[in-house]
């Protein structure tokens, strides 16, 4: 074991090391509870305010000294790690200590010193890689259960959401799907034609989503099993020799071994569309179970002398040809050398690189996806349970088998900030909770929430009752469909906010203090959170809860988004929380002044039918009657962004009376047709006398029709100019 | 004649013209019971007034979505779909434009990313040819369902029998059991009388003979057998001539006599227990809802099976449905006036769910068989069953009377078009 002690000087709060389902400033451990442990587990029905290790480890801490200024520390090891934490708040110059001590491997330390939050995510993304850009559809809805039964099931589901007008992407099918859970296959008795069942769900726009675990069924029937046996790809007993066996859902099974580049290539393989049968382009991939999960050892994970051969942390022979591999892979580190250097020659013990195994898994399943296309050119989806460090290069990560329970959906905050600043942008909780059964209220409250959650999936066991949507009363079905309408309106955002993410390291749901690095109040606030830099989100997670006191950050305004009600500064108290109302249907959400937000808002059943809507810009001017935004735009499914630069980036400004739609980046050849169709502008002092632009495609100058709206809003009707043109719309008053 | 005719056919082109005028003066994604509101130069929605050209400007101008029934402008607007051959119907406004073909005359995708083909001559073929199908199986399945009514006319309330009777005969059957039960009390009472003086006669032989004879008479006193001191041993002389004395017969002729109308008696009181559960049998049947007329009646007290490839599912309509030999739910009740479903509840315990219950959906058929087993959450079942009891004519009269059709016509469309029902209008 190795161990090393750091100390952050004028320090009192350090965040990061997820997974914990604990509050997102560290608490101190030393003398009171065990500490923070990384290991990843799959645990059962897990309990909240608790060190106890989770589903996925990334051991990178942040402290965000009292002089506003952040540090990052990141220990690159996989084995089993233990972090113990003590504050000294009662200092004239505060300190944390943290205790670092892993079970195997070398102190491969990082130091980044930031100093900005942002600065410290884009340097530990250097180090990691920068997190994927998610498909459009994925960070729209997702519908999930286990298990939906069968094809007709599906369909009845599928046609549900559109009898009840409820918007969603994607439909999942859980482990019930397969053959006897053999991965790879279908119940064909329940599943008698899947590629037509998926063509039907993808007529509609949306896509499907199975899932695939790590563990193969020893059975010498299956394809899978045979391979992996007879390839020697599997995970060995400590005689190095004999294949390690455990237990899972289908029983005796057996592990690949995905430390190795060899493993994983055979894996990506699985996905082509001839080798997964029944599957198509409209299908993407969830991995569970990749602690790995192994019920019949301690801790139901694999036992710590199980044998790997050879391995390497980054780059895979699979992806070194594609363009996009040079984006997506870290530069290799002193612990993957050593690692490569070991080579299929030596084996190792899984102690030594436990927390990765899930990680592997992820990088294999998406390396399959990108390959199974035949252009290589379709960015794949992947849902993993586990992960490590670096994990945001494959796609999204979900906080494990979560409670229908408040405490839970409360719990999903500062479990996702923690995973958001330790670079795993891609994140959500699941809606609703896993285990039991939410009433209606929960659902209302959890469904408002997860519409500002990165990952967006109602997930359900399958001992519990049937939550869809549309299965509640009515009052309940409206408030979610609002939910949901909500986030399919600001896609335009979240989709700028990923594709920042996949160029900077900055993740999209973000702490207070991410943006407000020197307003030391908000070093302890995890009940609320940013979604960019322009929308304050406080979820409601107690029941029969229908106000609340929000922080407001900064020196601006802020303007609440559905009613455009303006908070503004000067009148706060000095603890600058003020109670808000939190109706039902309404969760707490603000638009920052000096902010402008591009918005769909014509209600579609799914992210594909929204392609060409009309935007509508809305505008909350600061102090100065300034503000900015900015917008990203590109095909949504392909990399022709990341490798052709086929894609728009447009700059919206308004100062001096002015709203200019500028460019950073244009293309040719992706064509985007959407227009705006209006203008909103919260924070305005006086009503313009007339509002115009020059069109830029015809050079006429057109007066714009207004309106007031309610809390001195003005609406501008209908400038049908193309958002990706340069344009001006002058206000003059 | 030749005038009249002309006039005629002026008017039909009137008629024909006006028609039209008002399809087209409705705007895109109107009702036409709605193209009144549409037609002037202004519009109103609300307290709000706006001009005619902001009408489907792919602009939503109107708080209730009213002024853009045939864009996606607006959130909350419904698109009518004419349909012409098939049946009209609204689709969300957030359905128009989509790129998706909701309706079958493609009217919701004509300004969007793809144009739709008009289907609704095949779809409408194909809905006519399947009403006439059902509507013949209507006609099967209510021809039986008609008998199934006047077998319950005949049975219905009764169970087979009428209550009152039933009553009555329990009434008579308790008397009957009644007197009996009092002539084998009279007759116990004398045999018991007997008893004594036999004993007596016993106490005073007692000195005379020590050993006495091992064979004594018996009678069955009391219904559990018990057996006393009659059976005492007395010489068989003494004892005949002490009962003779006493009675005037012989005391295994009274014996006898009891012992036979003892088993009369019990007879009786199987019978009377058979009139009782039959009486509250009848009862309960009395207390069931089986549907107007009582069509379901005739399922009463039946069984039906489903063998599916994991279990066999069994249906006792009004009493219970079982998985194999699991339980999965007593009758409750119909879930609704409309007669259609009925639930079945407190079934087995599931392991951390709750008790197993059961919905089965009545269809019109011209058989009773169950045709589907579904199990939409864990422990909660959903049974589809047909049977000619389901069969509702004027459901269908009324869907043929929305398409403007009748029974008649149906059939006169079938046989013009050889059951293809592939004209065009």
């Amino acid at each position: 074991s190795v161990g090393i002690d750091f100390t952050f000087h004028n320090t009192e709060n350090v965040y990061g090391i997820p997974e914990h389902a604990s509050s997102f400033s560290l608490k101190t451990t030393v003398g009171k509870t065990d500490p923070y442990r990384l290991y990843n587990l799959d645990v059962f029905e897990y309990e909240l305010d608790q060190t106890m290790a989770l589903y996925g480890s990334v051991p990178f801490m942040l402290a965000q000294r009292k002089d506003g200024k952040t540090v990052g520390l990141f220990f690159l090891n996989a084995s089993e790690m233990w972090i113990d934490i003590q504050h000294f708040s009662e200092l004239s110059i505060p300190k944390v200590e943290t205790h670092w001590f892993s079970e195997s491997g070398v102190l491969d330390f990082f130091v980044l010193t930031g100093p900005t939050p942002k600065d410290v995510m884009s340097q530990y993304a250097k180090l990691t890689g920068l997190p994927q850009l998610p498909p459009t559809f994925s960070i729209a809805y997702h519908q999930c259960r286990w298990n939906y039964r069968d094809q007709e099931d599906v369909a009845t589901v599928d046609s549900k959401f559109d009898e009840n007008d409820i918007p969603y992407d994607v439909i999942w099918l859980d482990i019930e799907h397969t053959d006897g859970k053999r991965y790879f296959t279908w119940d064909v008795t329940k599943f008698p034609d899947s590629t037509k069942m998926i063509d039907s769900i993808a007529a509609k726009g949306r896509k499907m989503v199975t899932i695939v675990d790590p563990h193969i069924k020893q059975d010498s029937h299956y394809r899978l099993y045979d391979s992996a046996s007879s390839g020697d790809l599997l995970v060995k007993n400590s005689d190095s020799n004999s294949e390690f066996q455990g237990s899972c859902w289908p029983g005796n099974s057996v592990y690949p071994d995905f430390s190795s580049p060899r493993v994983r290539q055979w894996w990506a393989d699985q996905f082509q569309l001839d080798k997964y049968r029944g599957s198509t382009l409209d299908l993407f991939t969830w991995n569970d179970m990749n602690e790995p999960s192994v019920f019949n050892f301690p801790e139901v994970t694999m036992p710590k002398d199980a044998r790997h051969n050879g391995g390497s942390c980054g780059s895979d022979l699979a992806l070194s040809s594609l363009p996009y591999s040079s984006r997506s892979t870290p530069p290799s580190s002193p612990f993957c050398k050593d690692l490569e250097a070991l080579g299929d020659k030596h084996p190792f013990e899984h102690r030594d690189v436990h927390n990765m195994y899930g990680f592997w898994l992820h990088q294999a399943t998406f390396t399959g996806l990108i390959l199974r296309d035949p252009n290589h050119n379709q960015r794949p989806f992947v849902l993993s349970r586990a992960f490590f460090a670096g994990s945001q290069r494959y796609g999204a990560i979900w906080t494990g088998d979560n409670g229908a329970e408040w405490s839970h959906l409360a719990a999903a905050q500062p479990m996702l900030l923690s995973l958001s600043v330790a670079g795993i942008s891609f994140c959500g909780a699941d809606v609703g909770g896993f285990f039991g059964n939410p009433d209606a209220e929960l659902m209302e409250r959890w469904y408002q929430a997860g519409a500002f959650h990165p990952f967006f999936r109602g997930h359900a066991h399958l001992d519990s009752k049937r939550r869809e949507p549309y299965l509640f009363p009515e009052k309940t079905t409206n408030i979610i469909r609002s939910a949901l309408r909500q986030r399919y309106s600001l896609l335009p955002l979240w989709y700028t906010l990923f594709h920042e993410a996949s160029v900077s390291g900055v993740s999209p749901m973000r702490p207070l203090w991410f943006e407000f690095p020197s307003e030391t109040k908000t070093f302890s606030i995890e009940d609320q959170f940013l979604v960019g830099s322009d929308l304050l989100v406080k979820p409601i997670t107690t029941s029969n809860t229908f106000s609340t006191n929000v922080y407001f950050p900064g020196s601006e305004k802020w303007f609440e988004l559905d009613t455009w009600t303006v908070v503004d500064p000067a009148s706060l108290p000095p603890s600058r929380y003020q109670k808000v109302d939190a109706p039902a249907e309404r969760i707490p959400v603000f638009q920052r002044g000096g902010s402008i937000v591009p918005r769909r808002e014509r209600p579609r059943r799914s992210s594909q039918a929204m392609i060409n809507d009309p935007f509508t810009l809305l505008v909350a001017l600061d102090s100065k009657a300034s503000a900015k935004g900015e917008l990203y735009l590109d095909d949504g499914v392909s990399f022709d962004a990341q490798t052709k630069k086929f894609f728009h980036q447009r700059l919206f400004s308004f100062s001096d009376g002015k709203l200019v739609s500028s460019t950073i980046h244009k293309s040719e050849e992706y064509k985007d047709l959407s227009q705006l169709e209006r203008i909103v502008v919260l924070g305005l002092t006086s009503r313009p006398s007339s509002v115009s632009v020059v069109d830029p495609r015809t050079g006429e100058t057109r007066v714009l029709e207004t309106q007031l709206g309610p809390n001195n809003s003005l609406i501008v009707k209908k400038p049908n100019v193309f958002v990706t043109d340069d344009w001006t719309i002058s206000f003059s008053f | 004649a030749g005038v009249t005719m002309m006039t005629r056919l002026w008017l039909v082109a009137l008629v024909s013209l006006l028609c039209i005028q008002s399809l087209l003066a409705s705007p895109l994604g109107v009702h036409p019971n709605e193209a009144g509101k549409y037609s002037g130069d202004s519009f109103k929605c609300g307290a709000v007034s706006i001009k005619s050209s902001q009408i489907n400007d792919n602009y939503c101008d109107c708080a209730d979505g009213s002024d853009e029934p045939g864009t996606n402008a607006c959130a909350n607007s419904k698109f009518w779909c004419v349909n012409r051959g098939y049946i009209g119907k609204y689709v969300f406004s957030s359905f128009v434009n989509d790129g998706i073909c909701d309706c079958c005359d493609g009217s919701d995708e004509t300004n969007g990313p793809k144009a739709c083909e008009n289907t609704c001559m095949s779809v409408g073929s194909a809905h006519r040819k399947k009403m006439y199908e059902d509507l013949k199986r209507f006609r099967e399945g209510a021809a039986i369902k008609q008998k199934w009514i006047e077998y319950a006319k005949e049975n219905r309330g009764t169970g087979g029998v009428s209550i009152q009777a039933e009553k009555e005969a329990v009434e008579l059957l308790n008397q009957q059991h009644e007197a009996l039960k009092t002539q084998v009390d009279n007759l116990k009472d004398a045999l018991k009388k007997a008893r004594k003086l036999i004993e007596e006669a016993d106490k005073a032989k007692e000195r005379i003979d020590d050993n006495s004879d091992s064979n004594g008479f018996e009678f069955d006193d009391e219904d559990d057998g018990d057996k006393d001191d009659a059976e005492k041993e007395l010489s068989l002389q003494d004892r005949f001539s002490i009962f003779q004395e006493a009675h005037g017969k012989t005391p295994q002729e009274l014996v006898d006599e009891h012992n036979r109308l003892k088993r009369e008696r019990d007879d009786l009181r199987s019978k009377l227990n058979d009139a009782e559960g039959k009486l509250k049998s009848a009862e309960k049947l009395q207390a069931l809802n089986f549907g107007p007329d009582d069509a379901y009646f005739y399922l009463y007290e039946k069984t039906f099976e489903l063998r599916h490839p994991q279990y066999t599912y069994t249906l006792r309509p009004f009493s219970e449905v079982k998985q194999a030999h699991t339980t999965i739910g007593e009758y409750e009740g119909w879930s609704d006036d409309t007669f259609t479903t009925q639930l079945y509840k407190r079934g087995q315990r599931c392991w951390g769910i709750g008790e197993r219950e059961t919905s089965v959906k009545y269809e019109c058929g011209s058989e009773t068989k169950i045709i589907a087993i579904d199990e939409p959450s864990p422990c909660v079942y959903a049974m589809t069953v047909e049977t000619p009891a389901a069969c509702n004519i004027e459901a269908i009269h009324k869907v043929l009377q929305e398409l403007g059709l009748s029974e008649e016509k149906l059939k006169e469309e079938f046989e013009k078009t050889n059951g293809l029902f592939n004209w065009v209008w």
